[in-house]
């Protein structure tokens, strides 16, 4: 039971961290660019949001299997297949939250407006830099929500895991999974114990984000 | 609430409204839960039985756990055609069901499976500790009675400890087919069903003596027993024709019922 929560813990983290560095650098692109295609590539990175994680599951299966094309480069390249690998499920997990980190960091950078960015650049200040010391402290608590809302929604995946994760114990055997397979298997004391956790654990969340932004706006005022 | 969710909850309900009469009842309509191995061969049963009787029979498949679990707490099921012995028995432990209902409808047969051709397998000669196997898919043990054959089938050839890192584990017999055909796991242990009339691979049947028997019984809940489609369907269950057409999906047939 331990093994599962450390296991989520773990896997909630790593996707969190991935995603803040490609969540935040596609957040800046969208917030920055004038592309046509932003708005396309806007709507592709939202998908998750209402896409049925088996739908996820299943291209996944499919797409990263050692007999497609690109599964078998990825085979190649990580030394075995990813389904039923925790990177597996890390892949899986960044795409299905990716939303979660690009839209709060996103809406951060485009409320700062363009006029810290002159006023930098009048200072001397590089593109590089500009970002660094700018747009990063200033889109701060987005990227706090960003961060939150990821690791909270990977602590609680359970399609696109059940798809390619072959529950395997400390590897795929995730949280919701272990309270998927002792319903099944009518252990209900093992469930209860898993699921009031991850309801207490939920409700920290909600109340964490709320009084979160309750701090921002007063600062903002 | 915001009034885009406003909107959408309108419109939710307005589709339930509208679609709400468009189904009718016919006299007799029954809702059969089945474990995942015998999904496909039930189906085949039901085409029989709605050609003979007029009455109406839905299935729903699941694992034995998940659907013991769904009766007790009030699930709308009238027969249950279990993957095992235990779980029907669970249910006359708890007063959903009598005794007198348990009878033995199929006995599984397991099978090892290939998406590719392998004329070694098909001899049985394959070694499952063989470094090319990098992946053995098998159902989960605690679900599903097929995945604990296949762990005394492991256990009797000694090949446990070889291929214990290889294992990956599907939530029922259908995940762990699902697993080999799309070909992320080499090979697997699967249903003999499954795979009789597959076009693309490779089985080999597992000799009986390496496992305990796959009895699956199928019972009448009690809301079951007041139920005359459930109750023709049971008896059609027990019929010739029907054990004819179980036997040719990969089953044996118990003789003692």
């Amino acid at each position: 039971m331990l093994d599962a929560v450390l296991l989520t813990l773990k896997l909630a983290a790593t996707t969190t961290f991935i995603l803040l560095l490609i969540g935040t650098l596609i957040a800046w692109w969208l917030a920055r660019t004038s592309s046509a295609f932003k708005e396309v590539v806007g709507s592709i990175v939202a998908l998750p949001l209402v896409l049925p994680p088996t739908v996820l599951g299943f291209y996944l299966l499919i797409s990263l299997s050692p007999t497609s094309p690109l599964g078998a480069f990825l085979t190649d390249l990580f030394g075995q297949s990813l389904p039923f690998t925790f990177e597996g499920l890390v892949v899986g997990s960044v795409i299905y939250s990716l939303p979660f980190v690009v839209q709060p960091v996103r809406n951060a950078f485009e409320s700062i407006g363009n006029r810290p960015f002159e006023v930098a650049a009048t200072l001397g200040a590089s593109p590089l830099n500009r970002f660094l010391t700018v747009a990063i402290p200033l889109a701060l608590p987005g990227l706090l929500t960003g961060a939150v809302l990821s690791f909270a929604h990977t602590m609680g995946e359970f399609g696109v895991i059940l798809m390619i994760g072959g529950n395997i114990p400390g590897e795929t055997r995730v949280l919701s999974v272990a309270i998927y397979d002792y319903v099944e298997t009518l252990q209900w004391e093992k469930a209860h114990i898993l699921s009031a956790g991850m309801l207490i654990f939920s409700f920290l969340v909600i109340l964490t984000m709320t009084l979160l932004e309750k701090r921002i706006r007063r600062r903002k005022s | 609430m915001s009034l885009m969710a406003k909107q959408i909850y309108c419109f939710l309900f307005s589709l339930v409204i509208i679609g709400g009469p468009a189904f009718s009842a016919k006299a007799e309509t029954t809702t059969v839960s089945v474990a995942s191995n015998f999904i496909t061969t039930a189906e085949k049963l039901v085409v029989m039985f709605e050609e003979q009787f007029d009455h109406k029979v839905k299935l729903a498949s699941g694992s034995s756990g998940k659907i013991v679990t769904q009766i007790l707490h009030g699930a709308p099921f009238d027969l249950f055609l279990a993957a095992d012995f235990s779980h029907p028995i669970k249910l006359i432990e708890n007063g959903m069901a009598r005794r007198e209902d348990l009878f033995t409808y199929a006995v599984g047969r397991l099978a090892l499976f290939s998406s590719q051709i392998d004329k070694e397998l098909e001899q049985g000669t394959a070694p499952l500790s063989s470094s090319n196997i990098k992946r053995i898919a098998v159902a989960n043990p605690r679900l599903a009675p097929y995945g604990q054959a296949a762990f005394e089938y492991m256990q009797a050839t000694n090949v446990l400890a070889a291929t214990k890192d290889k294992l990956v584990y599907g939530n029922n017999v259908a995940q762990t087919y699902q697993f080999i055909a799309t070909g992320n796991a080499n090979i697997g242990f699967v249903a003999l069903s499954q795979v009789l009339n597959v076009q693309k691979g490779s089985y080999w049947l597992v000799p009986q003596k390496y496992h305990a028997p796959l009895k699956q019984a199928a019972i009448l809940t009690l809301k079951g027993t007041r139920n005359q489609a459930a109750r023709d369907f049971y008896a059609f269950l027990k019929s010739e024709v029907a054990r004819a057409l179980i036997r040719q999906q990969g089953y044996d047939i118990s003789e003692e019922g």
